[in-house]
């Protein structure tokens, strides 16, 4: 929920910024003539410098509450303290400024500030100042983009067809180097924060590769507009219909491009990602002579004097090894038993030791084998770490942890498997 | 929302470890982050309810540590609050348990 709500804050403070900035050095890259229904595009400037400051004081405050509530010092503290704070001021300020100011080079000096804000902190600003200045590029090149398919956007309306198709040819110009820009720098900044491995298991790599597929289709509607139909707004009534239409479309990429970044920055990281939870599953914790996969137990229902624990053990010696006995720290005893299933009733039997065959594995699973804590010192609770020893004839002791998790979670894959 | 709190976690060691079983509470209780964070919230959950534990240093650190922990016999949650150096609250727990001391 709050996850969300700020990736929908970021998403907005993102647009403004960009919609803000972009316009601003569009303008000025492009010699728009401010004769021609600039008056719009400068409520437009003033109006995305409100929303981003607007946007900025919803997230800082967003930050607060969820880093310890609004009036607690060490989250204030905390959060002046830091780069983000940096942010977020540059932001404001710049925001605030550019809704109030009328000179050009004062908002072109907003416009520089806000955009620089995106280099203090995030994934990147924390790499080093290479990552730092290619988001910044990247950012300022997406910022000019979508700034000059607003410009464009007004000036279909404002201007005769010619002027408008002398702007466009400008623009095109200028864009085929910006966009060059946008892909190097948004490139490099990937390559570092992914720190050179591809890996398409990764949520944030996928989130990435959306991303870039969104550039693709821009970049195919781009080239329609600067191959087809820009050289023939001046002649055809069509050509300048349709490039409205196709702007319209890029404007709306580029949104859809600015939501899945909120989406990205705000609810995922490029150092870990939550496929260690799904690999852990095949992936022995332990490799040796004896091999360990997946250890781990149930959360107890409240009440219960006992605990369980599972796991797959996978003998890698050439003689037979056995499984002796096994303790932990969290209780005074742990047993090995068998669970046979005689005529639909279950029964426990201890066990004074577990056979596993050379090159074999054997599972301590429900129904069939079980570790059993008892004298426990704590419950397990999901998302503990219960440490186990586990003592072998020929391997001798093994240490695991075990991964207390629900028991409905582990019937609901079984389910899956069969 | 379990991944999310997950990809951010960047808690390198806690002193002592989480899971440990304990027969004393800790004089001091640790917690060493992989990158510097601010630490903003220090929360021990157990049988006698829960409450803020106070620590140092304020602002960013690499490692934070709370001076005699109130811990009481069985489970003890220790959840941790941080604005990372990246911009993002982190979050996690520690377990320790603290038994009587054997017979």
């Amino acid at each position: 929920m709050f996850e969300a709500l700020s990736s929908a804050v970021r998403a907005i403070a993102y647009a403004s910024a960009l919609t803000g900035a972009g316009s601003v050095i569009t303008l000025a890259s492009l010699r728009y003539d401010s004769s021609t229904g600039a008056a719009q595009l400068t409520r437009v400037i003033r109006l995305s410098g409100l929303v981003l400051a607007g946007a900025t004081l919803i997230a800082a405050a967003l930050f607060l509450v969820r880093l310890g509530g609004l009036d607690d010092e060490a989250a204030r503290t905390a959060l002046i303290g830091s780069p983000l704070g940096a942010a977020f001021a540059l932001q404001l300020f710049g925001g605030l400024t550019l809704a109030a100011a009328a000179g050009p080079l004062v908002r072109q000096l907003c416009a520089a500030a806000i955009l620089l804000s995106f280099g203090v902190v995030g994934h990147a600003a924390t790499q080093g100042i290479v990552s730092s200045a290619a988001v910044v590029l990247h950012v300022s090149a997406a910022a000019w983009w979508l700034g000059g398919l607003l410009v464009l956007l007004r000036a279909s309306i404002v201007m005769d067809r010619k002027a408008f198709a002398s702007l466009t040819m400008r623009f095109s110009q200028q864009a085929m180097w910006i966009v060059g820009l946008l892909i190097a720098a948004g490139a490099t900044t990937a390559a570092l924060l992914l720190q050179f491995r591809f890996d398409p298991a990764q949520r944030y790599t996928q989130m990435l590769m959306v991303k870039g597929g969104i550039l693709i289709v821009l970049l195919g509607l781009a080239g329609i507009n600067k191959l087809g139909l820009a050289p023939r707004i001046a002649m055809s009534e069509m050509a300048f219909a349709w490039i409205r239409r196709t702007i319209q479309a890029e404007i709306g990429l580029v949104a859809a491009a600015l939501v899945a970044t909120a989406w990205l920055t705000t609810c995922y990281s490029p150092h870990t990602s939550g496929e260690v939870l799904h690999r852990q599953h095949e992936q022995p914790q332990v490799d040796g002579p004896i091999s360990i996969i997946d250890p781990w137990a149930p959360a107890m229902f409240p009440g219960s004097q006992t605990a369980a624990g599972y796991l797959v053990i996978v003998n890698r010696q050439g003689v037979e090894d056995r499984l002796l006995s096994a303790s932990s720290p969290w209780a005074e005893q742990v047993t090995l038993h068998a669970t046979p299933s005689k005529g639909g009733i279950s029964k426990m039997n201890e066990l004074t030791h577990l056979a596993i065959p050379p090159g074999k594995r054997v599972a301590l699973a429900p129904g069939v084998y079980h570790l059993m804590f008892s004298g426990l010192y704590a419950p397990f609770v999901e998302g503990d770490d219960v440490p186990i020893s586990l003592r072998f004839a020929k391997a001798g002791t093994v240490n695991v942890t075990l991964k207390v998790r629900r028991f409905a979670d582990y019937a609901k894959s079984h389910q899956h498997q069969q | 929302m379990t991944t999310a709190v997950q990809a951010h976690t960047a808690l390198r060691t806690a002193n002592p470890v989480s899971g440990s079983v304990l027969t004393a509470p800790p004089p001091v209780l640790t917690l060493t982050f992989v990158e510097p964070a601010s630490l903003t919230a220090l929360t021990l959950v157990n049988a006698s309810g829960q409450r803020q534990l106070a620590f140092t240093p304020v602002g960013s650190a690499l490692t934070f540590s709370s001076r005699r922990p109130p811990l009481v016999r069985g489970r003890n949650e220790i959840r941790w609050r941080a604005l990372s150096r990246d911009g993002h609250v982190i979050e996690g727990s520690i377990i320790i348990v603290l038994r009587a001391p054997a017979r």
